[in-house]
Formats: structure tokens, sequence, C-alpha cells
């Protein structure tokens, strides 16, 4: 499955882009806004810095060993022995944030639609959506994203256009108050939203490679940051910034100020849909990705056959993760190294030992 | 997979298909099971708890044309320990479940109120129904009373009082604060808060009947109520914070008890914020406003730009007068409502660390500067006065 | 039945053979003539397909001068009697020569088929009115009346054992891709039915996928819009025996395409083709989207309606999904005896049924005012898309949008949303996906499916279907 299939450049920005800050940019401000203050802008800014190193490490992997995944280069470049349980370990990580994500997003419809509606609809509905996707292949995920981009981006631009007549600019004010160090705290978990990107280690190998691809990548990076930036600053010049921190989503509450021709309010109900679409494709990316690590691993010879027990699994580990949201907000926030760590710091770890190889094999 | 296999897979994933919608879903409701709530209005109940009264529309179906907002309301009050236990509560009372999202008005009493605003608001924030935009409003005595005072001309009260509140665009004597304005106002503390002001009066041709008056301000410190603003003072308010749309001034004939009254038509106010050396706020408020001319009482009073002038300075004055006794007021109250604080801190982050604890008695203490610069524009249809033609002979 | 009979020299023998070939058929002529110079000729040809004045014209110029039939137009040698059989049945007149062992056919065809019209299931207001007919011959003048290039590649193939239907390739040299082409003529050699009944026959045997519920190909009765579509570098198969065209390869986004687009100014057809793309979307999710909003989100109607919406609903006893399959499904029993019944009963069954759906229902109580303008709205959004069968599956889907609004509201259609996009991201039409050019992206052949460019500024042929050429014109300016 998908051995040869390629997706252009293009699709690959929208994939980044959407599985990154499609999810993000629903509750990632209330964090920042916790620890930033109203300097939560300039978090984004560090943050967003760092995902440019991160995603740097997955573009230089990639031109160093051109072809491969990430799981088949780490299997490479340490060896069975030391290679192997850290490709496992990788594996296991992309499927669990895939779960992560799920419950994340099950859980926001119940609280955002409908609190009587059992999580596990959620949960199955979603599972059975990606499992297909997944099933059907990069490709068909490609161009999907393709069409849900374009419907995410528009919809992110109108949300935050029709709020303008609610700005008020001097709620930024006074600008870094305490200092560039001091908004500094909330920096690892900032980087951990950046480093969602890591997926782009396991497609990069499948996208037709030009001279414009690292140019398209840059272009993703600039994408998210822009909308990580408009949700945060939004989010702070509507709402005020202390507000902003003690919402569960406060772009659903930023939505729900939304009021046209006197009568019509209350588009969050419609709005949620646009992020069903974005959890959707970073359930999918990450789904297909544990699945392309997992017969890389194991060298599986049809991993089709994977995909709906996976999906089942996907289902059971979402509903038992954690007890209730406060458990995820939590985790989230004091457990960001352990994101930050498979995201950041393994993948240097191997680019390290990988241009050590190559002068050790070079010097020799 | 065979034909076989694969025949049978998709016979499966359509059984579970089905099963998923025949076993019934949650969650729903259908629109003949719900109670829209327009209204709601919140008591101290005698023991202490919250009394909520809900304003549930009755509809009446049939005919060819639906009546829309003009249907017929009914009411349903229940006391909890707070509001969310209060409604749970009502629901035991009414035949459907009540939807209230749809709540357009809400009325907390002035004694609530004192009590302090912050944990009901949150309470009912935190639930996902209400609107942001929900008006919010005081009023003296019980609200579930004030809520059932009988409308002449529309039947549902928070039609009645959103359009209230829209006249505050024409008189400057109220003002729209919704939900989220409070909620933010009362975690943010960017400024104190200020909720208009809702009366029962009686009307005065139909002698029994009452009415409903939008008229004043209440004055918040915190969360707690602390004043009431009158007419005079909610107009300086509503110029000071730039808030103002269209009101009125009426001004004095020199000598007499005739009077002029001017329509008011723009209204910008600019606020300069000082700390001057020893760490002391000082305050310049700057309002520029324009008028017209809209009825002349006194004789005999030719219209030239040195009547113009003189008017104006008339103006000045009885307009600075308002702004200042307003923010006397204030002071006296101990209630910022418009940031000066705040906007000390955007100006002077590194001194307002220091003078924040001690911040509501530096208020109270401020000097305060008012400059208005009124300008009388027009004079509607109606330049020159008919008496300037008497007298002369021939005609 | 392959065998091959030559043609004997004794021709009572070939006679005798002919006649049970053809099932001793009662229409079945065959006589004996003896023109001047050479030995006797046998002419056999059946009676309603031969038009008789061809067949005079035959016989007179066979009287004058036999070797003058030669080059006479449609005429081929033939030297079984099988071929004999087949072209006798395909309308041929056939001379078999008995003393030289050979035949030759001529064709003659000339029953009596409808003459062109305006096709009843495509009209446009602004542009040609011609419509294919039921002749093979004609529709291929047609074509050629309106495409008279000389690029324009004509194969013709026989289909089906027993019914032995004509069909034609039509593709234009220098244009179409070649391997577009090979592709076409090896499914058409795959094809193994024994009747063509229609066009339809012969597009479940070539299309990609014939288990999906999507159309990949494409029919038509205009020429003019298979005309477009071969200057786009697709190919187009017609059929004998029935007015419609399979153009093929086929995209999602064509069927909301119609030619009049091209004939009215740029403006106006692009509006109307966003407003058609409106319309699909609408007529896919307009149901859908009422039934999850009354069901799930109160919230986003404004009071007044929700009033009187809720008023209006009062006295329905079904719930809003029961409401609203019932009003599509009544919708469609309409549209469906619509097209079936005869002119006549016509108008009094549509006044009983909007008396029927508008008026009684709503006032008995069964149904609520606004499910009748939803379900009505749906069907004439439906009404403004070309008659593909793309206008079916939307019907039908609907449907399934509905009943997954019904369970999870607007989630539910946004999981129905995505399913449907990714599965029609799977699909391949011919090698070309199936949701170009939305996805994989192309922003140059997107603008002319969604609006129109000014034909000065039409110079570029869609890339979609991989045209050997990619320029129409180069601009001078």
């Amino acid at each position: 499955m998908d051995k040869h299939t390629v997706i252009s450049n293009r699709q690959m920005l929208a994939i980044v882009a959407l599985a990154t800050v499609g999810t993000s940019s629903l509750y990632a401000p209330a964090t920042l806004v916790h620890y930033g203050g109203r300097d939560a802008w300039y978090l984004v800014l560090m943050g967003g810095a760092i995902g440019i190193i991160n995603v740097s490490v997955f573009v230089w992997l990639n031109r160093l060993y051109p072809g491969r995944n990430y799981i088949s280069v780490i299997l490479l470049v340490f060896g069975r022995w030391i290679g192997g349980p850290l490709a496992l370990m990788s594996t296991l990580f992309y499927i669990d944030v895939g779960t992560w994500v799920l419950r994340e997003f099950s859980q926001f419809f119940v609280i955002a639609l409908e609190p009587t509606i059992p999580i596990v609809w959620y949960l199955i509905v979603g599972a059975l959506m990606c499992g297909y996707a997944v099933r059907l292949g990069i490709e068909v995920i490609a161009r999907v994203s393709e069409i849900i981009f374009f419907i995410t981006m528009a919809a992110f631009i109108a949300i935050y256009s029709v709020l303008i007549n609610q700005y008020h600019p001097e709620y930024l004010l006074p600008v870094l108050e305490h200092g560039l160090l001091h908004p500094l705290k909330g920096l690892m978990l900032s980087v951990s939203w950046f480093g969602d990107v890591m997926f782009i280690s396991m497609i990069l190998n499948h996208v037709r490679q030009t001279k414009q691809t690292p140019y398209y990548i840059a272009g993703a990076m600039g994408v998210i940051l822009f909308i990580l930036l408009l949700a945060v600053v939004t989010c702070i010049v509507v709402l005020g910034a202390e507000a902003t921190s003690t919402f569960t989503y406060p772009s659903i509450s930023l939505i729900q100020n939304i009021s046209l021709f006197r009568n019509i309010e209350r588009f969050d109900a419609a709005l949620v849909a646009v992020w069903v679409m974005s959890a959707f494709v970073k359930i999918t990316v990450y789904f297909w990705a544990g699945l392309q690590a997992l017969s890389t691993v194991f060298r599986l010879r049809h991993p089709g056959r994977f995909v709906w027990p996976l999906a089942g699994a996907f289902v059971i580990s979402s509903q038992y993760k954690a007890w209730g949201l406060i458990e995820i907000s939590n985790f989230y926030d004091q457990y960001a190294w352990y994101f930050v760590l498979f995201q950041l710091g393994l993948p240097m770890l191997v680019l390290l030992a990988a241009l050590a190889r190559g002068k050790l094999s070079a010097a020799s | 997979m065979s034909r076989q296999a694969g025949r049978q897979a998709v016979l499966l994933k359509l059984l579970l298909c089905m099963s998923l919608a025949i076993t019934g879903c949650r969650g729903n409701h259908e629109l003949n099971e719900l109670h829209i709530v327009h209204s709601a209005a919140f008591d101290v109940a005698e023991d202490g708890k919250v009394f909520v009264t809900a304003e549930i529309a009755r509809l009446t179906p049939g005919g060819q044309q639906p009546k829309g907002m003009q249907d017929q309301t009914f009411y349903l009050s229940e006391k909890g320990n707070s509001i969310f236990e209060a409604g749970r509560y009502i629901r035991s009372k009414s035949d459907r479940t009540l939807l209230w999202g749809h709540t357009t008005s809400i009325l907390i009493s002035s004694q609530l109120a004192k009590q302090g605003l912050k944990r009901h608001i949150e309470s009912i924030r935190r639930l996902r129904q209400f609107r942001n935009s929900t008006l919010v409003y005081i009023t003296e005595g019980k609200a579930s009373d004030t809520l059932r005072v009988k409308k002449p001309m529309t039947t549902i009260t928070s039609q009645v009082l959103r359009g209230l509140t829209e006249g505050g665009d024409n008189t400057a004597l109220t003002t729209k604060v919704t939900l989220v304005d409070i909620y933010t106002g009362l975690i943010n503390q960017y400024r104190d808060l200020v909720i208009p002001s809702i009366q029962v009066v009686a009307d005065q041709d139909a002698g029994q009947q009452k009415l409903l008056q939008a008229q004043g301000l209440y004055l918040f410190q915190g969360d707690h109520l602390t004043g009431q603003l009158s007419d005079e003072y909610t107009k300086g308010y509503m110029r000071a914070n730039n808030n103002m749309i269209g009101s009125f001034e009426t001004v004095a004939c020199t000598g007499g008890q005739d009077s002029m009254s001017f329509e008011n038509i723009n209204n910008r106010a600019e606020i300069h914020v000082m700390l001057d050396i020893n760490s002391k706020p000082r305050t310049q408020i700057d309002i520029r406003t324009d008028l017209n001319l809209n009825s002349v009482q006194c004789n005999d009073i030719p219209i030239t730009p040195a009547t113009i002038r003189k008017w104006e300075s008339q103006l000045n004055k009885s307009i600075g007068n308002e702004v200042e006794n307003f923010l006397r007021y204030t002071q006296k109250h101990k209630s910022d409502v418009l940031g000066i604080g705040e906007r000390l801190h955007r100006k002077y982050p590194k001194q307002w660390a220091a003078i924040k604890p001690r911040w509501r008695e530096l208020y109270a203490e401020m000097e305060v500067e008012v400059k208005i610069h009124s300008r009388i524009d027009h004079t509607n249809f109606i330049v020159l006065q008919p008496d300037s033609y008497e007298g002369t002979p021939g005609l | 039945m392959s065998n091959h009979t030559p043609i004997s020299h004794n021709s009572e023998h070939n006679k005798a053979l002919l006649q049970e070939m053809l099932q001793h058929a009662g229409d079945l002529i065959i006589s004996e003539i003896h023109p001047h110079k050479q030995g006797a000729a046998t002419v056999c040809y059946l009676d309603g397909l031969s038009d008789p004045m061809k067949l005079e014209q035959m016989l007179l110029l066979l009287q004058n001068e036999e070797g003058m039939l030669a080059p006479f137009r449609q005429s081929q040698p033939i030297d079984t009697l099988e071929e004999a059989a087949d072209l006798i049945a395909g309308g041929y007149a056939v001379l078999l020569y008995a003393h030289s062992g050979s035949g030759l056919a001529i064709h003659t065809l000339g029953l009596q088929l409808r003459s062109v019209d305006e096709p009843t299931s495509e009209s446009v207001l602004k542009g040609p009115r011609s419509g294919f007919t039921e002749s093979l011959q004609n529709n291929i003048a047609l074509l050629r009346y309106h495409f008279s290039s000389p690029h324009l590649k004509v194969e013709f193939r026989k289909l089906g054992t027993l019914s032995r239907t004509n069909i034609a390739i039509l593709s234009v040299a220098g244009l179409t891709n070649p391997k577009l082409v090979k592709e076409l003529h090896k499914r058409i050699d795959e094809i193994q039915a024994d009747s063509i009944l229609g066009s339809n026959t012969i597009e479940e045997w070539i299309t990609d996928n014939p288990y999906t519920l999507f159309p990949l190909t494409e029919t038509t009765e205009r020429p003019d819009r298979v005309i477009g579509a071969l200057r786009d570098g697709r190919m187009a198969v017609v059929v004998q025996g029935t007015p419609f065209a399979i153009l093929l390869p086929f995209t999602f986004l064509q069927a909301f395409q119609v030619s009049e687009d091209y004939y009215w100014s740029y403006y106006v057809s692009s509006s109307i083709r966003l407003l058609r793309l409106m319309c699909g979307l609408l007529g896919m999710f307009l149901p859908a989207f009422y039934v999850a909003t009354v069901t799930f989100h109160h919230e986003l109607l404004p009071t007044p309606l929700l009033q009187s919406i809720a008023a209006a609903k009062e006295p329905v006893p079904f719930p809003a999904v029961v409401e609203s399959f019932a009003m599509m499904i009544a919708f469609e029993i309409m549209r469906e005896a619509g097209v079936r019944m005869p002119r006549q009963v016509g108008q009094a069954v549509s006044i009983v049924g909007a008396l029927i759906l508008g008026q009684a229902a709503v006032q008995a109580g069964i149904v609520s005012p606004i499910m009748v303008i939803v379900a009505a709205l749906t069907g004439i959004c439906t009404f403004t898309l070309p008659p593909t069968d793309v206008n079916y599956v939307i019907r039908i889907l609907q449907f399934a949008m509905t009943l997954l609004a019904s369970m999870l509201g607007y989630v539910g259609i946004m999981a129905g949303f995505i399913m449907l996009i990714t599965y029609m991201s799977s699909l391949r039409s011919f090698g070309i996906p199936y949701l170009s050019p939305a996805a994989p992206f192309s922003f140059a052949n997107l603008t002319d499916v969604i609006i129109r460019r000014p034909h000065p500024y039409d110079n570029k042929l869609p890339s979609l279907f991989r045209p050997l050429v990619k320029w129409r014109f180069r601009r001078q300016r």
C-alpha cells in the first residue's frame, strides 16, 4: 500500500497546515494566554521559530536519506537493537497522538453541542471515518485535505473578519510588560503545539520533490503561524486576555460573539463543522503515519488488513485514556515535554547520529 | 476477498448503520417538546437562595399566518442554591423541556446585585446555552414582578426590554450591556461595571396601568452594586465613555425660566491620563460634541454667530457640569467606570505595579479636568425668527 | 457461429443457406436479376430496412453497368455467407455473384426514423436546437456538420453477439491523448454483452468501477455538447438506436456545466454557474441542514423564526426526520409520475399534487409548512442541474445526509460530507481523478469550471484530460 503513490507540493502544504493548526486554533489560545498573558502572541512567535527548526530537522533527514521515511531512517542509523525499540516507541507515539486528538475532539463536541450524547458515539464515528480514509491511501487523504484546507481557511478568515468591529486593539497593551523572558515559561507548550508538524517525517518521502518543495514547507509554516497568531490575537482583542484564559475553548466563545443583522447568532454550532474537518485530517494523518510506521518496523506485506483492528484500538484507547477533560488539559500542560521529546528531541538525536555516521563513513 | 465475503461485509456494515439509527439517538429535541424561554429574572428568595423566574412563550398553532413574536407568555418560577439548580427545578413544574438558548434579556434584582454578581454570571456563562448577547438589566424591587408587568405594545417582555435599550441610541439615558460584557468585565477588571436599570412606573394616562422604563444606570464596584446614576450622571457617563450616539441638551435662557433645547448628534471623547512625579494620577477628558438647535422658547433672539458662540459657551458649562458631577459621584463610590486604572497600566506599566493595590483610594482623590468643545451645527429648517419682521411699516 | 461458408457457385444453394441463416424471415427478399454483361446476380435485402429509392437506383446502375457499382458509396466486397447474413440484417442490400463466388454489399438503409428535433431532455434558451436521433449515420453526419474538421476521427465497431449494434468512437487526431483512445478500445473489446439496448449498457461495461453510485461517464443528446467535449480532449461513443451519446472521461464537476454556458456572455454564464453549484450543494444538504437545526441546534435560528416554526410544528405528531423523509419521498413520487404519465392527464394530476402536498397535508397537521418549502426548494434545486446521472445521485444522497443529520446533527452532516469527498477522491474515470480540478487542485482548470473565461482569453486547453496540445491559440496581445 502506498509504496509508490506520490502527492504534490500543494497537497503537502494543505496537509501540514491543517494537521498542525486546525485543531490547536481551538484550544491553544487558552493555555497560551494563561502563560503569556497579553503577550501570548510573542509566545506563538517564539514557538514558531522553534517549529521551523523542528521542520528543518526532518527536511535535512529526508535529504540525507531520500525515499525513506523516518522510521526506516531510525532503523538504519541505529541498527536493529537500539533502533528497533526507538522505532517502536515512535510508532506508538504516532498512534498515541492520534488517540489524544480523537478523545480531545469527541470531548469538544460533547461540550459544545450536546452533553447527553455518549462520547463513545463520536469516537466510533471518528474512527470509522478516519479508518476508511486510511484504507484508501495517502493519495486520497491528500486530495481530501486540499478541499478541506480551502474550506477551513475561508472559514477562519471569515470568522476573524466578521468580528472586526468588536476589536479593541488597546487590549494588547502594554506590550511585553514583564520583559522578554517571563512569557517564555510556556515555551514548551507552544513548541509542542508546533511540533505536531512532525508527521511530515512520514510523508516527505511520498512528496513529488521539486525545487520548490522547501518553499512550500516554509509556506506551510507561515500559514500555521499566521492562523495561530490570528486566533490568539483575536481572542485577546475581543475578549481580553484574562477572560480568554478562563475559557475552555476560546475560539468558540469568540464565535458566539458574532451577531449579524440583529438576529442571526450562535454560529458556533455551524462552525463546529469546520473543526470536525480539521480534526478528521489530523487524526487520519497520524493514523496513517502510525500504520506506515508499523508496517516499516514489522515489514508487513498487507498493511491494509491492520486498518480496522487499529481503528478499534483507537476507540478503546481514546475512551479509557483520561478520566475527563481536566485530565487532558492538565496532561498537555504538565507533560508537554513528553510530546516535545518525540517531536523534537528524538529527531535531533537521529539527525546527529546520521551526520556522525556520514562523517565516519566519509572519513573511513 | 471473494464475492461472498465482500457481500457479507457490506451486509454487516448496513446492519451496524441501521442499528445505530433504530436504537434512537440522544440529545435531540423536537420543537414540539420544547418551551422557548424569552426572559429570565433572578431574585433573592427569603432564605437567601436564588429565585429564578422564566418567561415562556405560549405558542398558538393554527391560522394562516404564524403570530411570530406576538404570542402570549406565561411564567414559571422556582428557587434553588444556584441559578442552574433553580433552572432545573423549574423543569419539574413545566410540561416540556425549557430551551434557554433564546433568552434575550435577564433581569436581576438590585438586592441580588448587592450581594455579588460574579458567581451567578459565572454559572450562566459556564452553560453553553445562553447567548453572549443576552441583555442584562437591574431592577429595584423584585425582578419577577417587573417581568410580569403587562405591556401595552408587545406581549413578550424581552422584546420590550430590547427595544427600550435601543432607545438609548436616541436619549443616552440607557446603554446596552450584554452577558459577555459583564463576564469579561468581571474577569478582566479593566473597568468597573455599569448595568442599565429598568423601573416599573405608573402609566400617566391609563391610571392603573404600569409601564417599564429604562432610565439610568447602576454603578458597580467589582461585582457589588454600589450606586445608581441619575439621568444627568448617565449622560455624563455616556459622553465620557464615548458611547453616546444621540441625545438632547437643554440650556436655560438668559434670565427667566424659558429654555432652549438642542439635539446632540455627535460626541467624541478623549481621555488622557498621566502620573505626575509623586505617582499621583491626573486625568483630562476632552469632549467634542456637535449639536443642532431644536427649540427656542426665549423671545427676540436673532440667530447670529455671536449668539451661537454664547450658546456654545453655555452648553460647555452645562455639559461640563454634567460630566464633572458624574465623575465625582463615581469617585465617591470608588467605582472606576471609565477604566482610568487600565489606561494608566497601559501607559506606565512599571509604576502601575506599585500603585495597583491602592488604586481605589487614589481614584477617589484623583484630579479630573474636563474640557468641552461643543459646536452648534445648524438650526434645522428654520433660521430666522418670525418676530424680526414685526413692525415693519407698509406690510 | 464463426463458420466461413464461402459463396458457392450455385445460386440456389446460396439462397437456401441465406434463408436458413436469417431464420426464414418473412421480410427477406431474394431475387435474381440478370444484368446485361455479366451472369446472374442474386439481390438480397430486408424489406422494411431498405430504402426503395436507393434500391431502384442501384438496380438501374446494375442494369447498365456493373462496374459502376464498385465505387458506389459504402459498398464493400464480401467473401462468406455469414458476412452476407450479417450485413443483410444490418440493412445492406447484398449482391451475390454465383459465377465468381463473390458478393457486394451496398448500403441502402433507409427506414422511417425521427427527424432532427430539439432534444427534450436538455433544452437551451440560446443555442442550437438540434439533437441526436436514433440513426447512427445521421448522428455522425450532424456531428461532422457542427465540427467540419478533417481531424475528427471516427472509428466504427460492431458490438453485441446477438444484436450486432453499430457504434462509433470519436476523437480528435492530434488532440486526444492516444493512450485514452487505446484504453477505450481495449475496454470495448472486453464487452461480452449479447445485446446493446441503450448507451447505458455500454457505459456499465466500460466504466472504471461498475459498483459505484457515482457515474463515471456521461451521456448527452446534444451534438454541441459532444463537440465541446471533443475539443477539450475527451472522447465520445455514439451508439446506433439511441440518441444518447456517451462522453468520457467524466469528472464530477462537469455535471454542473451545460453547453448554454458558452452561448451567453461570461458574466451571465459565470453567475449562473455559481448558482448551479450552490443549487447542487443545497440540493444535497438543505433537508439535512433543516433537520439538524430544528432537532439539535435550535440556537442557530433567529428567535422570531424559531417561534413561527415551533408554532407551525405544534400539531404535527412526527419528528422532523420523518416529516422530511415523507416530503422528499412525496416529491420524488410526483416527479417520477410526471415523467411517466400521459400528457392529457398531466394537468389534473399536477393540480392534485399541489393541493395534496401544499394545502391539505399542512392543514391536516401531517407536515409543517416549512417542511413543504424545504422539500420543494430542494427538488427545484436539483432541476437546475443538467440531467446527468449526478442529478439522481444527489437526490439519493439527500436521504443519506438527512439520516445522518438526524443522528448527530451538524457533526453527522460533516461526517457524511467528509466520507463523501473521501470516497469521491478515490474514484477515477479513465485514470483521471474524479474530483479534479478541485482535488488535485488546478487553479487554471478550476476557474473554467466554476466561472467561465471570456472566449478571447480561453486559450489554454484544460490539462485534466491530458491532451496532446496545450494551447488553443496564442494570444497576440
